[in-house]
């Protein structure tokens, strides 16, 4: 029986299943690599006791950790591609293109996001019961004028909490553009994919940054559109539209991703 | 099985590799597929696999584009290259991984053919040797049962026995709707096995004949002298001359190597 060519559950499972049996060390050594990381950060910057580590502290561990890990490890999606005879072979198995782009952003971006957030609690949470166990602290103390206090475990309330409302949503969309900006990366270049399209994003950055230096500091051009823009939506409006940009970018981005497998050839 | 029709191919700014080239086969046959080095045969394989795009509607194989890559077309072909990278995993491991995407795929012909090559399933792929991983993908290639086989240069890397076992699996192993193409530089290792011969030079195709075709309109020979007149084609050999002539007393083996210098160098046959 002739299957749906471009989009199967039960050959998606076997392509799952087989790149989960082809690849899980590899995964397996990143996750225990990110929760290693996670464990000796936290313990190195919680090593003082009077530093106030708690509360912004650990976001920006989280956060620093997040896109660090994130583009690395979806930098690293089709490791296949890498090599021209590994090509070869993950291009013979029977897996339409977009089940393989499908997979990998599932893997690669979805289940990170998903699970970096839990192994930070866990590997941080045993930062802190470690450090607070060496420490014998349990409780707020001012002792000589030195004030001592357990560190707490992670609160990801802290994530929002202090942000406008819509920029966590826009940042959070950000954040999966530069994943799948890498995951295109990957499935373009066979080597150095991510440093490849860091530098590409970079140059594009740096264009648009220029663009609008230009428009506003050195044209004075005080009717720009980004002006006229800015004093017709509200912040909140903005960072909808910021976040619907976003999307639509990672959108194009994920089309493009779709072609460079549908047309990659083992030359 | 497979049509090409007026095929014309080159990598990037280089020189045509094939010009209109125009080949077709059927199920049933074991294929020989020769040529000299650069003469295209891993690039006509790929491009009967889907692994490089041909020009449109110059390919057709299993009655579809192969470079569509459609999951239906890629489960009814399997593919040895002559060079490849597998997982780091156990024989069973990657057997479990991949055979489930293959609808014919015979398990217990698998361990038979793994058994006749002396493998253990329990191995894992990154600690067998180059020969050894290349018995493993030719025994899991026939037991996937696909439609179309494509072995480029299967025979590389392998031990003397081993060479006699791989005729004996591929011949014992096919049936009648399938199709098995052997890209090779070693012709000895597959002269009792081919059915059908396919030489491509400087582009084009200069022989596909059947080997019983070729056996009964030629004979291969080795004498101590040439004889004027006869002799299609000969070569300086231990013992005299190798020599090709027209058939005149039925069917001899035919040599491979000798027919094949012969058809690269010019030679035309009838």
């Amino acid at each position: 029986m002739k299957t749906n060519q471009i989009f199967n559950i039960n050959r998606f499972g076997k392509y799952a299943s087989c790149s989960f049996i082809s690849n899980y060390r590899q995964t397996l050594l990143f996750w225990g690599a990110i929760w290693f990381a996670v464990l000796a950060f936290s313990l190195l910057m919680m090593r003082g006791v009077h530093s106030n580590w708690n509360n912004e502290g650990w976001i920006v561990l989280f956060l620093l950790g997040f896109y660090i890990a994130g583009l690395l490890y979806s930098g690293f999606a089709f490791s296949a591609f890498r090599s021209k005879e590994r090509t070869l072979t993950e291009l013979m198995i029977p897996v339409s293109a977009f089940e393989r782009l499908l997979y990998e952003f599932i893997e690669k971006i979805v289940a990170f996001i998903v699970l970096y957030p839990a192994l930070f609690y866990v590997a941080s949470s045993m930062a802190v019961g470690i450090r607070n166990s060496f420490a014998f602290v349990t409780k707020h103390a001012t002792v000589n004028g030195i004030t001592t206090f357990p560190y707490e475990t992670v609160s990801f309330n802290q994530l929002n909490s202090n942000l406008e409302p819509g920029l966590f949503g826009m940042l959070f969309m950000l954040s999966v553009l530069a994943f799948v900006l890498a995951l295109a990366g990957s499935a373009t270049f066979r080597k150095l994919p991510l440093i490849k399209m860091i530098v590409f994003v970079g140059l594009f950055l740096l264009t648009g940054i220029g663009y609008f230096y230009l428009l506003l500091e050195k044209l004075k051009l005080e009717k720009s559109w980004l002006t006229v823009l800015e004093n017709k939506v509200t912040a909140l409006q903005g960072y909808h539209l910021g976040t619907t940009v976003i999307a639509f970018i990672g959108l194009i981005a994920l089309s493009y991703t779709y072609f460079k497998l549908k047309e990659k050839e083992a030359v | 099985m497979i049509e090409i029709t007026n095929l014309n191919f080159k990598y990037g700014k280089q020189a045509k590799l094939f010009n209109r080239l125009s080949y077709t086969e059927q199920a049933g046959n074991i294929v020989g597929l020769l040529g000299k080095n650069g003469a295209g045969k891993s690039t006509l394989l790929k491009l009967l696999t889907g692994l490089l795009t041909a020009p449109e509607n110059t390919i057709r194989v299993l009655g579809e584009t192969p470079f569509d890559r459609n999951p239906h077309f890629l489960e009814q072909v399997y593919f040895v290259p002559e060079e490849y990278e597998l997982p780091g995993v156990r024989i069973s491991e990657f057997v479990k991984a991949h055979a489930q995407f293959y609808p014919l795929f015979d398990l217990e012909k698998l361990h038979q053919i793994m058994i006749d090559f002396e493998l253990n399933p329990k191995s894992r792929l990154s600690k067998m040797s180059y020969g050894q991983r290349k018995k493993f993908l030719v025994a899991f290639a026939l037991s996937t049962n696909c439609k179309l086989l494509v072995l480029d240069e299967p025979t590389n890397g392998l031990d003397i026995p081993s060479k006699a076992i791989f005729r004996k699996v591929v011949a014992g192993s096919l049936s009648e709707d399938q199709l098995v193409l052997i890209s090779t530089h070693q012709v000895k290792d597959i002269e009792n096995l081919i059915d059908t011969l396919l030489i491509i030079d400087k582009g084009k195709i200069k022989m596909h004949s059947t080997v019983w075709d070729i056996a009964g309109k030629y004979s291969f020979t080795t004498v101590n002298q040439l004889t004027e007149g006869e002799v299609l084609y000969s070569e300086i050999a231990p013992g005299g001359f190798k020599v090709m002539k027209e058939s005149d007393s039925g069917n001899t083996d035919v040599d491979i190597e000798l027919l094949f210098n012969a058809v690269t160098k010019g030679l035309t046959l009838k």
